[in-house]
């Protein structure tokens, strides 16, 4: 029984949430389960011997030493945040963009639900699947630890997870402003993702291009990732620019024709 | 004197621009309580346009939608009383029919008992399997599913734009009694149709559309009185050219265009005027069938346009 909007949209995404709950199993899995050999290979004392630049740019000379420097620099550094990035966007893009394109959101238009309470129900559906989403990160994280009988500080688990949960929704968000609230639906996809991209090469390259260091307050991966795990501060940031976007999403959404 | 009942929906000076395109115009309608309303006109007149407008997809350039009496912004509870089926409408493909129905359900507030037991009669009397994915379901299966989910609610107003595209004869016959049954027990529709058949059974005023302009509105009882008909005269040159001349004085005639050897006449009234003119020519060959919907519409409204005129002088 399909009792409402939250739960048809629930019911439809059960696979993706599926695939994505195991997709980050099966990534955090990965990636711990390589620890005890990286560690055992004294990477550390490789990384030492570089340039302060290329170390920076390598994630630091301490990444390697114990198990919480190589969660934070190796496993939430960039893998898990761009799974995160791209579920995030192709979410966005189908809850918003998609429906639209295949004519069912006229067909929502023409029950009695408001068009605030269809975006809104439908912002929730997404972040309800994000955060169980986020099941898998820590399943396949805990299950690792105990295969490689490592121990991990889970405060600082669980800020890397809302910080990657974050920014993926942030970018996920950009696509719904573009997609869902002004009805570029063509551009919402490209554009999404070219600002990750490029927002991660900002973030990436500041540390070996000083000419960059200006700008990189620009780039939501600079939040994410300074520090690291993420602040109160900077998650405070994060969600302010998710609701920025979401807002005026939302207006544009109020105020023009739905195809 | 009592006052007249608010209409069920009402459309004052209703336009929409696309950029520079204007695809509805200036358009004035007003639909009562009880009526089947037809809203016709040719691919791409307007008719979409004006019922996405209605259901507050697309908003107006310029004018007022009212429905039950209030704008139709306040979708969330006007909807409640409204059914909507369109001929292309796109409904959920990874439900099932069960599945799409009862989230259809969920959002009304009403009786859940009497709505699932009117549910049940019109899945039966439609033979549809509501336990099969929508996808699998043939493109007329897809129009069932719609139908149920417009009528299952018993809505006050049911909404058609071209609902019987996707049926074969057979369902069209079963959707034609459907909704005058459903009429027959007080509610209202408003449907677009550019099926001629379809909207002499069903409605009772007509408005016609074309190039997003209201062209006039019609009872269906005077519109089919007009009787008119496709005349297409084949003669010798010289003949054709008198007998264009004789046929634009004649009254109930309208004379169109002229191609070869081809004259081409509207006519509407008595026929025996027609034959009589016609028997002074050597004709080639004479064709007299059913005009297409529009022209029966305009003809009807030049008529009643010139009694009108002449009324007034």
């Amino acid at each position: 029984m399909i009792n409402g909007l939250l739960a048809k949209i629930l019911y439809q995404k059960r696979w993706f949430i599926i695939g994505w709950v195991l997709g980050f199993m099966a990534m955090a899995l990965f990636m711990i389960l390589l620890y005890p050999e990286l560690k055992a290979s004294k990477l550390d004392e490789l990384l030492s011997g570089l340039s302060p630049a290329l170390q920076k740019v390598a994630g630091g000379t301490d990444t390697f030493s114990n198990i919480n420097n190589y969660i934070g620099g190796e496993v939430f550094a960039l893998r898990m945040p761009l799974l995160s990035i791209i579920m995030s966007i192709v979410l966005f893009v189908g809850l918003f963009v998609g429906d639209e394109k295949k004519g069912t959101l006229l067909t929502q238009l023409s029950l009695p639900l408001s068009r605030s309470k269809i975006m809104l129900t439908k912002l929730l559906a997404a972040l309800v699947i994000l955060i169980i989403t986020t099941v898998g990160m820590y399943a396949g994280i805990v299950i690792a630890l105990a295969l490689t009988h490592e121990s991990a500080d889970m405060m600082m688990v669980t800020k890397h997870v809302v910080g990657c949960v974050l920014i993926g929704l942030d970018f996920g968000l950009v696509a719904f402003l573009l997609g869902g609230g002004f009805g570029l639906r063509g551009v919402a996809t490209g554009t999404a993702t070219l600002l990750a991209f490029l927002s991660y090469l900002l973030s990436s390259m500041v540390a070996v291009a000083d000419v960059l260091k200006p700008y990189e307050k620009l780039s939501l991966f600079h939040y994410y990732q300074n520090p690291s795990p993420i602040s109160l501060e900077h998650i405070g940031l994060m969600v302010t620019f998710g609701l920025v976007c979401a807002v005026i999403g939302l207006i544009g959404f109020q105020r023009r024709d739905i195809n | 004197m009592s006052e007249a009942p608010v209409p069920i929906l009402e459309l004052t000076g209703v336009s929409k621009q696309f950029g520079p395109f204007t695809a509805v115009a200036n358009v004035d309608l007003s639909i009562r309580k009880g009526e089947i309303f037809g809203f016709l006109g040719p691919n791409g007149a307007g008719k979409s346009t004006t019922i996405r407008m209605i259901l507050d997809a697309v908003r107006p350039s310029a004018g007022t939608i009212l429905m039950f009496g209030s704008s139709n912004r306040r979708t969330a509870s006007l909807h409640q009383k409204i059914g909507y089926l369109s001929g292309d409408m796109v409904i959920d493909e990874d439900l099932t029919g069960s599945q799409y129905l009862d989230f259809v359900g969920s959002v009304y507030k009403v009786d859940r008992a009497k709505m699932l037991q009117y549910r049940t009669r019109l899945v039966q009397e439609l033979e549809l399997d509501v336990a099969i994915k929508i996808s699998k379901y043939s493109r007329g299966n897809k129009q069932k599913v719609g139908l149920v989910a417009a009528l299952m609610h018993a809505p006050e107003l049911l909404i058609l734009d071209e609902p019987s595209s996707g049926l074969d004869p057979l369902m069209q016959e079963v959707f034609i009694k459907l909704i005058q049954e459903y009429r027959a027990g007080g509610g209202t529709v408003f449907m677009s149709s550019h099926s001629l058949a379809e909207v002499q059974r069903l409605c009772d005023r007509v408005a016609f559309i074309r190039a997003g302009k209201l062209v006039g509105v019609a009872n269906i009882d005077e519109l089919n009185q007009t009787s008119v008909k496709k005349v297409v005269v084949t003669a010798g040159d010289k003949q054709l050219k008198e007998l264009a001349h004789r046929a634009s004085i004649l009254k109930g005639a309208t004379v169109g265009e002229t191609s070869g050897k081809e004259l081409t006449l509207t006519y509407s009234g008595t026929i025996q005027p027609l034959i009589q003119l016609l028997s002074k020519y050597e004709l080639e060959d004479l064709t007299i069938r059913e005009p297409e919907l529009e022209e029966i519409f305009m003809t009807y409204y030049q008529t009643d346009k010139s009694q009108t005129d002449e009324v007034t002088s």
